[in-house]
């Protein structure tokens, strides 16, 4: 095989671990603010 | 920075790096393995310095809780936050250290022949974590007295910061060791295509941090609401 096709196959594994990764923190992000303004919402009734 | 701002520039930047590392990095002069193996100190490294960054966060918010403490204007909310910054710092320390020592160990391997070799930088790494885990011990133990918590960990990383700095700046540079010293101190010791990935490398994972940090004070806050409105509706209902 050669080096350029290695290199991009290597590359491939951390990339989709790592896109895997920020889409989960982003959806806990989202998840996190949503119940923070709740909890705000609910202090003010 | 907004956050989504954030949000976007750490996943471009990691996306650039991940890349970089395997694309633009060429083989490393003076390294064993000159192949795939060698580009995993543009994360082992970020990963080391964030370990000890950390800590010296937590301790800065820790002696703002004290100072808050002393004080005569003893604002809860602003208890609370310099608590949750240091606590959350303590746990991003602890998660970069960890993954410090396991992608050190696998580039040791690599290296050096061996995943282990006590080196002093690798001694003071499992002190590191000792530290760490320490903390989060004290933490666990105070769980139905948050204010006596934050008093005692904050007491904790105060006093445990001094044989952190003596393990981290003082210890490898005293004894002998496997690790280069020189490596970001002296900018001809690296080449460019090496500055390229190590440089955006180091500001990715600083904004990882700032956002993990921002990420794991909201959900403590949310837990100390949660706890508090339960406590209020058990106190209702006697």
């Amino acid at each position: 095989m050669n080096a350029h096709l290695t290199a991009l196959l290597v590359t491939a594994v951390p990339l989709i671990v790592w896109l895997g990764i920020y889409f989960y923190l982003v959806r806990i992000d989202k998840a996190v603010r949503r119940l923070l303004r709740d909890e705000s919402q609910e202090e003010q009734l | 920075m907004g956050s989504s701002a954030l949000k976007g520039t750490l996943g471009f930047l990691m996306v650039y790096v991940i890349y970089g590392a395997f694309n633009i990095a060429h083989g490393a002069i003076g390294f064993a393995e000159k192949g795939i193996a060698a580009r995993i100190i543009f994360f082992h490294v970020p990963c080391a310095v964030y370990s000890s960054v950390a800590y010296m966060v937590a301790t800065w918010y820790a002696v703002k809780h004290l100072w808050l403490l002393g004080g005569t204007n003893k604002s809860n909310t602003a208890l609370e936050d310099s608590d949750y910054k240091s606590a959350a710092a303590m746990e991003l320390g602890f998660l970069f250290c960890i993954l410090a020592t396991i992608t050190g160990s696998i580039f040791a391997g690599v290296q050096w022949g061996s995943f282990w070799n006590w080196d002093p930088r690798e001694t003071s790494i499992v002190i590191m974590l000792l530290l760490y885990a320490s903390y989060h011990l004290l933490r666990t133990a105070f769980t139905t007295d948050p204010a006596k918590r934050a008093r005692l960990s904050a007491v904790y990383a105060i006093i445990a910061v001094i044989p952190s700095i003596y393990l981290i700046w003082v210890v490898p540079r005293v004894l002998h060791t496997m690790h280069p010293t020189t490596t970001l101190s002296n900018p001809a010791d690296t080449s460019l295509s090496y500055k390229l990935v190590l440089y955006p490398s180091f500001l990715a994972f600083t904004l990882l941090f700032i956002w993990l940090m921002q990420l794991r004070v909201s959900t403590m806050k949310l837990i100390e609401a949660r706890r508090k409105r339960r406590l209020h509706a058990m106190e209702a209902q006697r």
